[in-house]
């Protein structure tokens, strides 16, 4: 009796409680949703620090440090599908694209009604002229993805709207990656372009922006074009000045000078601009990584057993949580990020006894007793180069000196300026050199096979079948199926040292735009995220429909109140079901 | 007075740093190139400056940056007061077309744009700490060569020197004996002058990321600090301040050092005044022959 009494009051206690709980719930869960719902914002103009210069933005203008040069062309020029990194080809230019069953030619349908920024009709034609220029031209970031992986042997086009694409060996990604990697230029402009390198006109293309203006290392100014196929950009004017220092860019941001910054937070200042008014943090899922490219060419390091034992020694948990304050992952095997629909899983292994092992077992010992390891009478001192404006690999260098000397084996490390860098790695003068990979590298799968040869050197009797193997593939999915076997030979031999790879966090002024899109492999700074109708097509949230609160980490105390208000009616639900049913037996008792 | 008091106080403060230098590994709580705290540590009584960037102790490592601040300072000095001298005094001494070529060489440097050159020196020739005092030595000598120059001219023509040439002494015995002793005060000042100059210019490069990244220097310290936004956020009390702090105060010891330095050569330079008198007497009759001239 008593403890029906009990039951009975907790009943009625409970029924408020759980009427309340269930309406916080309700009420939390929608608010961020009724904030989405609105309209695409428009916004008058908007000022944007980069961090550097990047010519005058056509294909060719690509200049070291690596940075947001393909995006920065996007918003000038367009693809014939939207974005390289995508699960499935979205069309852009092009409205479809078909392959013939052996996957080895391709009928591509364009849009109708574009224009160039300067009122020409883009046809057929432009896009036969670009892929034949970048395949015969002066080579650039671009041409290797029409003449090596894939070869395409022929474009034509076959009427204003359509082209044909043949390749020499099945291309069944062509739509996937290659065309949607390309930059499309107006033939009638570079027809008379004799040094691409050198050309220094402002760039005419099809995109959502005009660049209206190009100081050198000082600053970009462009101009929405509003006859843009997609319909008006949502920003009418974006300023972009050239700020190579971190910390002056940063400053700009936080005293409201400039709206965003292409640079991704430093984990040391997430904490800082989270709690700046205004401004507020979202992951951008950039491709990007740190890693080590050896030169197999010269000893030691011809030597597989001790590069093996490098691989080995190399803690990289220790170098996520000291660089990048655990704002990363470790770096993987399988060179390509793991964010990328190719990746393939393969866990580095840290293991300096192992190392050891395979030293001695090498014949790789230390003979004289200083410490260091000999090969073939010499010590095994290698050195490595860095670029000197970037501190974390300078600082990630300094680590792995000391996480090798352990196995006996001596760094040393020049730091260069980027442009002596790019020369000596281009050169391939170097034992080992720190390298960072951007998204072209991490994400794209005939850039894999492309880097292998070209890049990475990478010789392996089994890659070279496989190789041959990914040639021939004539689905997608069989091409996906080699590239992951050619990332499990990378377990035992890889063809560089991934480290790791960074979170990238972009900071932006909420106050004055919220519509960027944080894209799979590229951060927020692109086109996408300025034309309204990008992100229904990409199936990607921006940033005001991502409640603002949860991807600034500010508002933890929503997701608190609705993880605790969910709890709370559950266990009311509970109590009150577990109630009705001992009431239940209570009367069938009776 | 007051000149001799700033030398002292430079001088202890120099000494205290020489110290400093000397016994690094004693002094230091902490090996400065391990990792012997959380990164962007703040200060506490373990760390009493906190940690830099990947977790080592600052105070240590600008302990132990003192000793090359203080290497490249003197050494360089070192090079470029000898060099300095050695033109200085050949070319005052000797005149006509030696002075002539070494002074237009002197022309040369001394119209070079100092940190730029440097900054392209730096580049070329790969970041070690001898390339480094080799390129801020052979680029800052020429002032001191002519000032020296300009204070030999004028000791060459006192009486004693005079008597010395016409008793037939060789150039290198006069040079020697009696111009050298005559200038070491100057030389002195000249040599504190170049070795602030190089502690600034070691400081600025390194700064810059142009030295040997893994070589503690106080510019070293700085560049992590500025690169990794120490400037943005608190840790610039613990981790600008304090590199700052300690190249200003060698500088300005320096400084004072040099200040009492040539206050010392004023004087002496006044007691010289009465000794060159034969050059008034030179100037007196020249009026004289001017109307016979005339």
């Amino acid at each position: 009796m008593r403890t029906m009494v009990i039951r009975g009051a907790l009943r009625r206690s409970l029924r408020p409680a759980l009427v309340a709980a269930l309406g916080l719930l309700i009420v939390v869960a929608l608010s961020p949703a009724a904030g989405g719902a609105q309209e695409p914002q428009q916004v008058e103009k908007l000022t944007i620090a980069t961090e550097a210069d990047k010519g005058n933005l056509t294909p060719y203008s690509f200049r070291p440090p690596p940075g947001i040069h393909s995006e920065l062309t996007g918003l000038v020029y367009d693809t014939l599908f939207l974005d390289p990194y995508t699960e499935e080809p979205i069309p852009w230019l092009a409205t479809e694209a078909t392959a013939s069953s052996d996957a080895t030619t391709w009928t591509v349908t364009l849009r109708d009604g574009v224009a160039w920024h300067d009122g020409e009709e883009f046809t057929a034609e432009d896009v036969a002229f670009t892929y034949d220029y970048y395949r015969e031209g002066p080579s650039n970031r671009y041409s290797h993805h029409a003449s090596e992986v894939p070869v395409i042997e022929s474009v034509e086009a076959l009427d204003a709207s359509t082209v044909e694409f043949t390749c020499a060996d099945p291309c069944p990604t062509l739509d996937l990656v290659t065309l949607a990697d390309l930059p499309i230029l107006p033939k009638h402009i570079w027809e008379n372009v004799a040094d691409p390198q050198t050309y220094s006109d402002l760039p005419v293309g099809t995109g959502p922006y005009r660049l209206v203006e190009y100081v050198e290392d000082q600053s970009y100014s462009f101009e929405a074009n509003e006859d843009y196929f997609l319909g008006p950009p949502a920003v009418q004017e974006i300023d972009m000045p050239i700020v190579p220092d971190p910390s002056s860019m940063f400053l700009a941001l936080e005293s409201g000078q400039v709206d965003t910054v292409t640079r991704n937070v430093p984990p040391e200042l997430e904490e800082r601009l989270e709690e700046t008014e205004n401004v507020e943090l979202v992951e951008g899922k950039r491709f990007s990584s740190v890693f080590y490219r050896f030169n197999d060419e010269r000893p030691p390091l011809d030597q597989q057993e001790l590069r093996r034992a490098l691989d080995l020694a190399i803690d990289r948990q220790a170098l996520v949580d000291t660089v990048l304050l655990g704002s990363g992952r470790v770096g993987s095997p399988s060179f390509m990020h793991p964010d990328s629909e190719w990746y393939r899983p393969q866990d580095a292994s840290f293991d300096p006894e192992q190392a050891n092992t395979i030293l001695e077992d090498a014949g790789i010992s230390d003979s004289d007793g200083d410490g260091i390891r000999e090969s073939d009478g010499e010590p095994v001192s290698l050195s490595i180069i860095v670029p000197a404006n970037d501190p974390q690999q300078i600082r990630t260098a300094e680590l792995i000196t000391q996480q090798l000397a352990k196995i006996g084996v001596e760094l040393e490390t020049e730091s260069l300026d980027p442009g002596t860098l790019s020369q000596r790695q281009n050169a391939r003068d170097f034992e080992l050199s720190s390298f960072q990979g951007v998204p072209h590298l991490l994400g794209d799968p005939t850039q894999m096979i492309e880097s292998l040869d070209s890049l990475l050197f990478y010789s392996n009797p089994e890659y070279e079948m496989l190789r041959s193997e990914w040639f021939q593939a004539t689905t997608a999915e069989q091409q996906s199926e080699v590239l992951s076997e050619i990332q499990a030979l990378f377990a035992e031999d890889p063809p560089a040292f991934t480290l790791y790879y960074p979170d990238t966090k972009y900071a932006y002024n909420a106050s004055a735009y919220e519509g960027w899109l944080p894209a799979e492999g590229h951060g927020i700074h692109h086109k996408w995220s300025l034309i309204p109708a990008a992100s229904e097509l990409m199936g990607v949230e921006r940033v005001s429909q991502i409640t603002p609160e949860e991807s600034a980490g500010g508002g933890r105390a929503s997701v608190y109140a609705l993880v605790g208000a969910g709890i709370v009616a559950l266990l009311a639900l509970g109590v009150l079901l577990w109630r009705r049913s001992a009431h239940k037996t209570d009367e069938d008792q009776i | 007075m007051s000149g001799t008091l700033l030398g002292r106080i430079g001088a202890a403060t120099l000494i205290l740093f020489v110290v400093a230098a000397v016994f690094a590994p004693v002094l230091a709580p902490y090996d400065p190139t391990l990792r012997t705290a959380q990164p962007f540590a703040a200060p506490s009584f373990a760390h009493l400056l906190g940690a830099n960037d990947v977790g080592q102790d600052i105070l240590s490592e600008l302990i132990f940056a003192s000793r090359l601040s203080l290497t490249v300072g003197i050494v360089t000095a070192c090079l470029a007061t000898v060099l300095g001298a050695t033109v200085g005094v050949v070319s005052g001494y000797l005149r006509g077309p030696v002075d002539g070529v070494l002074m237009r060489g002197v022309d040369v440097i001394l119209s070079l744009p100092f940190l730029p050159l440097m900054i392209v020196l730096a580049a070329f020739l790969g970041q070690n700490t001898t390339n480094l005092i080799l390129v801020i030595g052979l680029l800052i000598w020429a002032r001191p060569a002519r000032l020296i120059r300009s204070q030999v001219l004028s000791v060459r023509e006192s009486g004693h020197v005079q008597a010395a040439r016409a008793m037939g002494a060789t150039h290198g015995y006069v040079m020697i004996r009696h111009i050298l002793p005559r200038i070491t005060p100057l030389v002195a000042a000249q040599f504190v002058r170049t070795a602030n100059v190089s502690i600034m210019l070691e400081a600025s490069l390194a700064f810059l990321g142009l030295s040997d990244p893994f070589q503690k220097s106080w510019g070293a310290i700085l560049f992590y600090a500025n690169a990794r936004s120490a400037f943005l956020a608190d840790a610039w009390l613990w981790w600008v301040l304090p590199p700052g702090l300690c190249i200003a105060a060698v500088v300005v010891s320096f400084a004072f050092l040099g200040y009492a330095l040539e206050e010392r050569v004023d004087s002496r330079l006044r007691s010289i005044l009465p000794a060159s008198e034969p050059q008034k007497d030179n100037e007196a009759p020249t009026p004289v022959g001017g109307g016979t001239l005339r």
